[in-house]
């Protein structure tokens, strides 16, 4: 077991393997269910919990740098392929993050891709943006 | 380096290099000091700091990079014409920098416009350096570590 830093991690597309954008934070993960109280009138100290049946998986957003070349729809890394598909919103497909490490971890489950922002473009700084996605489903946790 | 790209771009600038010019092996634009001997007007530019910007993956290739330009001359006037000469080509400018075009600038801004400054010379005969300071913040290429 060793601790990592965030070098190294990737969040990629299962069928769209090109889009590779320069990622400089990915965050918003997690899981979450509701503690539904149990507690009658007969408890006494503490109101007891149990557990809901179900997570809810928290949407996850990816950082970038905006480079023009992937405004280019001939562009394998085309932003336009990561939203559209024949014009429609694009389908679910793999999306996997992964823990870089020399026992690499990785979480997968289908999704789709819920946004795309471009942050303000203003002089002097780099044209940054980001995209976000949602799990469809249970992520399969492996290493 | 970008200091010396920046000095690379100015002296290809004829109404900069030409008003500069010391003669053989003083070209007036340097950067870091000016050489012993010489003398007149000159530019002298230094690299400030540099910020290297990075993905999960590594290093990109662009930085941001500040260098103070000053300009020196023997009254505050003629500093200050000379500075205005290097914002003419500076400020706003985009392109490539370097003799051999090593670094590719996508924007070059004025930081901090640090202004006039007077100094006696160091043989302290009543006679003074005037001096114009400018920063500029440039975004600009720097290649990659191969990590190789």
């Amino acid at each position: 077991m060793s601790l990592i830093t965030g070098r190294g991690c990737t969040l990629t597309m299962g069928t769209l393997t090109t889009f590779a954008p320069k990622i400089t934070q990915i965050g918003g993960f997690g899981w979450s269910r509701p503690s539904i109280d149990t507690s009658y009138l007969g408890t006494t100290g503490c109101r007891t919990k149990k557990g809901g049946d179900l997570y809810d998986l928290d949407p996850i957003t990816a950082s970038i740098f905006i480079e023009p070349d992937e405004f280019a729809t001939t562009n394998l890394c085309s932003i336009d392929d990561v939203l559209y598909d024949g014009g429609n919103a694009a389908n679910a497909e793999n999306m996997t993050l992964t823990f870089s490490d020399s026992g690499a971890a990785t979480m997968v489950a289908s999704g789709h891709v819920t946004g795309f922002s471009i942050d303000d473009i203003v002089l002097a700084e780099l044209v940054t943006g980001s995209f976000s996605i949602q799990w469809e489903d249970t992520p399969t946790i492996a290493e | 380096m970008i200091e010396r790209y920046v000095r690379d771009y100015l002296r290809s600038v004829a109404a900069i290099s030409n008003r500069v010019d010391g003669g053989a092996n003083y070209p007036g634009i340097y950067a870091g000091n000016a050489p012993q001997g010489h003398e007149g007007e000159c530019l002298i530019m230094q690299g400030i700091n540099s910020d290297h910007n990075y993905s999960l993956t590594g290093e990109v290739a662009d930085r941001e990079s500040i260098v103070q330009i000053t300009a020196y001359s023997n009254t505050a006037s003629t500093a200050y014409s000379l500075a205005e000469l290097v914002r003419n080509r500076m400020s706003g400018y985009k392109g490539m920098m370097g003799d051999n075009d090593e670094t590719n600038v996508k924007t070059c801004i004025i930081q901090t416009d640090v202004g006039a400054d007077i100094e006696e010379t160091a043989d302290a005969d009543d006679k003074f350096i005037h001096s114009y300071t400018v920063d500029y913040l440039l975004i600009h290429t720097t290649p990659t570590p191969t990590l190789a």
